[in-house]
């Protein structure tokens, strides 16, 4: 019981890491169709900055935290500026070449990684160290902090999208970007802003997670593909989709590591692909959500 | 991206002067020492990868980034059968080929259903799952340390080196051949029509999700292949060689020579097989540097180097052809009543001499039912539709004779485009009746609908912008393709049946192009072609299947005096062989000179239905109109 | 009412005469006559093509004074559309130039034009259909976010002129009827706080009670003094609350005058119902 209370509590936690980085996603996506793969990349890079600042410089956490929310809210409107460079509304973005560039910006980072930071995986300082005993089960206090901020800052971006102009103009670009333009929304200005939110939630990401997991060069991959899941599974729903999409994969995921061995480690690499399958032919449109669009 | 018309690659033997000057260009460099053995081996292996890749992306237009997963199944089948079962590369190959052939059919299946953005997403999954499978199932894929002791190929006397060079070459140049082949084929334009735009396609009678599904397999199986290839040559596998920065270099290798042009692809793989090892022997370098070089190819040149290359000669090509006067037709203007009669005359001529030919099986089918009324070939019943709160079709029932023309007009968003599309099979039926030629309607696919021998244009022109003129044509002329395994591969191997057909398609669609007066202009992109031309040649491309229903959408718009005289001849000429035609249509003149009968509709209802006389004197109607 | 019923030769083919005949077009000059000193908004020779193709607009000019109302009339493929989209900046001009209020606006985006007072209510009335019908109108005035009471006082404003609105301020704005959905479309415009409007097809696929319901909200949007270029297809609807009105045959203006010249002209039939 207790075991799998812990297990279900780590998946949780460890969801809410894929929820931010889908929420990226989904941020991104609803504000300019662009699927930006990028999205693990500032994990990557932001969890990085973040731990040779507070432990190589030995800087305090929370100017380190202002330091790569700083550095990384830069990085996404470059993304953003990179992205749609050539983009006026008479001629639309080719979505194609969108991805493919974002890909290119993944490449770009994982290089760039492995070059200041060498192959080595490397651990970030936690925000709370040790363990508190939760009816038997055994809990980091990094992981109960893991979900607690990722809850907080969903409903901080569900309040965002309902309560604020921003917000309203986002939701109104998801809509119809033409008829936002029409309404005197600049609508390039709301995908830089969807971008700059995006990458600094996918820095935050980044920041948790790496005294928990280690953060090698190539986990920028990894975290995109955990984010993509998590929106496909999710559903369009702004932020509630990937929130529920993320949670869920990361329970599905960490149940099989209760299997011995090899097994489950397998089976969490197969099964969530597995689900997005059974998914994609049994409810096209995501756990939550309506009519999958384009 | 089509570079010619494609028989003539077929008859020119184009592949190989290709792999011929790719060799003479290889070879002394080889043996000059500046190029290595190596280099030119694995360019071998992954020419197959991206050709693989440029089938579905160069051809459909599908970008797949679950690639680099088939390459990697294809590459541990072998070692992984050798480790345990000590089996034969062969054995291997062919076991990796039957794995990647039920997953492609599989996942195909499931993401091909999803646009184009998801389908990259949900493959970019595939890809990336496949990784982290191979790294984590240590007791069958050795983790982290990869496999080893592949067994090696030996022809004859040749050493195991040259042996493997010869199989891949050889494999390398085979699917070579197949795919342009395939390329060339009526499923080649099947494909790209499809590219262009698929609802298009399916109207002209492809079955769209069933070509793409049997496209995909086979791209999954060039990868498996290739990876099976790539295994034997190393001898040992390795999961970094799967990783996500093997799919960049890989698209690398695809976009560097442009999409589409195998050239390109030839050109590009070699390239950037050299060009890792210029920038240094770091690890970290070489990703950083081709994640740069990538970034820089898509931004700079969208199109691929080749593709910008042939963009510019083409340029260069039309600043020349730019000296010829302009269109007459583009000064002309409207109304001239002499410059019409001229069109009549002139275009008459073509007709007799094509239309009666075919004229004579449509006369049968009529002449049973000259004494009584014609039979109705559609039939719609209490037709409904609802866009949210709007009723775009409301309750209409009609239906036509065989060999008529009918008329559907009304304002703007009297529901005239959503009733097409129901009829056509676009937007699915949910309320009410719809038969056609005998068969219930509602709930097939468009493709079907088409087959069966109803054929559409669209209101905004839907031609496939990948093909030329002539090559609309065909594809409409072709009945599309039913996307089934024998039709790809009959076309691949380009057997003589497939080319005999291909000739006659051509003969034929020439043939309409003439009768619609555009036979000069069949080998010019579409694009190159004035709006109002650009809806003739959709009309040419929905007759040259000969169907029996022929549902026109606002054709004449956009057209000049004599466009719109060129089209009434041959709408009239279809009529007289049997074809039967609802078109909707805003130039009362037209619509009142040409209809057997009209239809008016207005908010989705039926207001008035009649001769023209009837229609024109009805007060409803021009309330509809010029507004109470 | 103004415009006459039409005769039945009007629709019949034998009016395939050769196009307008010049002296009508040197007669459409006397535009300026009754137009005030300074238009808000002038159209200097204006041509524009969509991607590559060969123009769908050329040489349009046209003024449009304060408190004006001017329809721009025409068949399906006139080119009445793409004049809207090329003053509202979602598609680039080839030629000409558009002034609004002395400034030069050729280049300007989409938005920065509505920041200036040149709203538009797009054909089809583009509903942002997940979003309540309050989430709507707010969006609508958008550009005047920094002054909230201001914007409550416009919301109630329009409320009150659409209570039907009022009533459904919390539904989807995509459930609603077509009729509704237009008075969300005209309302968020208002919402903006116009200092010209664009009006593009507003009687487009409504019911008939529904469309004069509508341009009576024109005409007394008109009477308030808003400029407003109205371009429709439904030509006697429009002459009858417009003060001018030009004519677009294949992106060319053919014809121009007050609405009650135009109404009793050949022209305008010819454009609708045959060469």
């Amino acid at each position: 019981m207790a075991e799998f209370l812990q297990v279900l509590f780590t998946g949780l936690s460890q969801g809410g890491i894929y929820a931010l980085i889908g929420i990226g996603f989904s941020l991104v996506n609803m504000s300019t169709r662009v699927l930006n793969l990028a999205q693990g990349s500032y994990a990557l890079l932001g969890g990085f900055v973040f731990l040779t600042l507070a432990t190589r410089y030995g800087l305090p956490l929370w100017a380190a935290l202002a330091l790569v929310l700083v550095f990384v809210a830069m990085l996404g409107v470059v993304t953003e500026r990179i992205v749609s460079l050539r983009v006026r509304p008479w001629r639309p973005i080719s979505h194609d070449m969108a991805i493919l560039t974002t890909l290119a910006l993944v490449v770009v980072a994982e290089g760039a990684a492995f070059l200041i930071w060498g192959p080595d995986p490397q651990r970030g300082p936690a925000l709370q160290r040790g363990v508190v005993n939760v009816l038997g089960a055994i809990l980091i206090w990094q992981s109960v902090w893991m979900l607690v901020i990722t809850l907080v800052i969903a409903a901080g971006l569900q309040w965002l999208l309902i309560r604020t102009w921003l917000g309203r103009s986002m939701r109104a670009c998801a809509q119809n970007p033409l008829t936002a333009a029409l309404l005197g929304i600049d609508v390039r200005r709301v995908g830089m802003a969807a971008f700059t939110l995006s990458a600094v939630i996918g820095a935050l990401a980044g920041m948790l997670v790496s005294p928990i997991t280690w953060l090698d060069y190539q986990i920028g991959g990894e975290f995109m593909l955990k984010g993509v899941l998590a929106y496909l599974l999710g559903g369009e729903l702004a932020i509630a989709g990937p929130l529920v999409g993320g949670l869920v994969l990361g329970l599905v995921e960490n149940l099989f590591l209760l299997f011995p061995g090899a097994t489950g480690g397998l089976l969490k690499q197969v099964v969530p692909m597995a689900l997005l399958i059974v998914m994609l032919v049994w409810r096209p449109q995501g756990l939550l959500g309506g009519p999958r669009a384009r | 991206m089509t570079a010619g018309s494609p028989s003539l690659l077929i008859r020119n033997r184009t592949w190989l002067i290709a792999l011929a000057a790719y060799a003479a260009t290889v070879v002394p460099l080889m043996t000059s020492g500046l190029l290595y053995a190596d280099v030119v081996v694995t360019s071998g292996i992954f020419f197959i990868l991206v050709m693989a890749m440029d089938l579905l992306f160069g051809c459909a237009g599908l970008l797949s980034f679950g690639h680099i997963g088939f390459f990697a199944i294809g590459a541990y089948a072998p070692a992984v059968l050798a480790k345990f079962f000590a089996a034969s590369l062969l054995s291997g190959t062919l076991a990796g080929l039957v794995v990647n052939l039920a997953l492609a059919l599989t996942l195909g299946r499931v993401f091909l259903r999803l646009s184009g953005s998801y389908f990259m997403l949900g493959t970019l999954a595939f890809g990336i799952m496949v990784h982290a499978v191979i790294r984590t199932w240590y007791p069958v894929t050795g983790g982290d340390a990869g496999l080893g002791d592949i067994p090696r190929v030996v022809l004859g006397s040749l050493s195991p080196q040259v042996s493997l060079a010869i199989v891949i070459w050889v494999s390398a140049a085979l699917l070579f051949w197949f795919s342009l082949n395939l390329s060339a084929s009526r499923v080649g334009r099947a494909l790209r029509a499809i590219r262009g735009d698929a609802v298009s396609a399916a109207c002209c009678g492809v079955d769209v999700p069933r070509l793409r599904i049997n496209l995909f397999a086979l791209s999954a199986c060039y990868a498996s292949i290739s990876g099976s290839l790539f295994a034997a040559y190393n001898g040992a596998v390795h999961p970094d060689s799967f990783a996500l920065s093997a799919l960049l270099d890989v698209l690398l290798m695809l976009f560097f020579g442009g999409e589409g042009t195998i050239w390109g692809a030839l050109i590009g793989v070699t390239l950037l097989r050299v060009l890792p090892d210029l920038s240094g022997p770091l690890q970290a370098g070489k990703i950083l540097f081709s994640g740069v070089l990538f970034a820089v190819i898509i931004f700079l040149f969208p199109m691929g180097v080749a593709g910008a290359l042939k963009d510019g000669m083409r340029r260069l090509g039309r600043a020349r052809d730019e000296v010829r006067p302009h269109e007459p037709a583009a000064t002309a203007g409207e109304g001239a009543s002499g410059q019409r009669a001229a069109g009549d005359e002139v275009f008459g001529q073509g007709v007799a001499s094509e239309g009666m030919a075919r004229a004579g099986t449509r006369r049968l089918r009529a002449a049973g039912a000259s004494g009584e009324p014609p039979p109705a070939v559609i039939e719609v019943e209490a037709l409904g539709q609802s866009f949210g709160g709007l009723r775009a079709v409301d309750a209409v029932s009609f239906s036509v004779e065989a060999g008529t023309i009918r008329s559907l007009i009304g304002p703007n968003g009297a529901g005239k485009s959503t009733m097409l599309n129901l009829l056509s099979g676009v937007q699915s039926v949910r309320e009410g009746r719809v038969s056609g030629l005998g068969h219930r309607l509602e709930g097939l696919s468009p493709d079907r609908i088409a087959r069966l021998g109803v054929r559409r244009t669209f209101q905004h022109e839907r031609l496939f912008a990948h093909l030329t003129v002539i090559e609309n044509v065909m594809v409409g002329c072709e009945s599309g393709s039913d996307g089934s395994v024998r039709d790809l591969v009959r076309c691949g191997l380009a057997l003589p049946s497939t080319r005999s057909e291909a000739q006659r398609a051509r003969a034929a669609s020439l043939a309409w192009l003439e009768r619609i007066g555009l036979a000069d202009r069949a080998d010019d992109a579409v694009s190159a072609l004035p709006h109002g031309l650009r809806k003739l040649v959709e009309v040419a491309r929905a007759v040259a299947a000969l169907p029996q229903v022929l549902l026109l959408d606002e054709t004449a718009a956009g057209l000049n005096a004599t466009e719109k005289a060129r089209l009434k001849v041959l709408l009239r000429s279809l009529r007289d062989e049997g074809v039967t035609t609802l078109l909707i249509e805003h130039d009362m003149a037209f619509v009142m000179d040409i209809s057997d009968r009209i239809l008016v509709l207005d908010f989705g209802r039926l207001i008035a239905e009649g001769t023209p006389d009837a229609v024109r004197r009805d007060p409803a109607v021009l309330a509809a109109y010029l507004g109470a | 009412m103004s415009a006459e019923t039409p005769s039945d030769d009007a629709i019949s083919p034998a009016c395939a005469s050769p196009a307008p005949s010049p002296t009508k077009g040197s007669r459409a000059s006397p535009v300026a006559a009754g137009a005030p000193a300074s238009p808000i908004l002038s159209i200097e020779r204006l041509s524009a093509a969509y991607d590559g193709s060969l123009p769908v607009l050329e040489d349009v000019s046209l003024e449009l004074a304060r408190g004006e109302l001017v329809a721009v009339l025409g068949a399906n493929g006139a080119g009445k559309s793409t004049l809207l989209r090329t003053l509202s900046g979602l598609l680039p001009c080839l030629a000409g130039r558009i002034i609004f209020e002395g400034v030069d606006i050729t280049r300007l985006a989409p938005d920065r034009r509505v920041v200036r007072g040149l709203v538009q209510v797009p054909e089809g009335r583009q509903m942002l259909a997940a979003l309540t019908v309050e989430e709507n109108l707010l969006l609508g005035g958008y550009v005047h976010r920094r002054d909230p009471a201001g914007l409550r006082r416009t919301l109630d404003e329009v409320f009150a002129l659409f209570p039907r609105l009022s009533e459904r301020r919390t539904q989807a704005a995509g459930l609603l009827s077509g009729g509704e959905q237009q008075m969300v479309a005209l309302g968020r415009a208002m919402m903006g706080r116009p200092r010209a409007l664009l009006l593009d097809e507003p009687s487009f696929g409504l019911a008939p009670k529904v469309v004069s319901d509508t341009f009576r909200v024109i005409d007394g949007l008109r009477s308030s003094g808003l400029p407003i270029l109205l371009i429709e297809q439904n030509a006697s609807k429009a002459l009858a609350v417009a003060d001018r009105a030009v004519v677009l045959r294949a992106g060319r203006v053919v014809a121009r005058g007050t609405a009650a010249e135009l109404a009793a002209s050949e022209e305008v039939r010819r454009s609708y119902l045959g060469d």
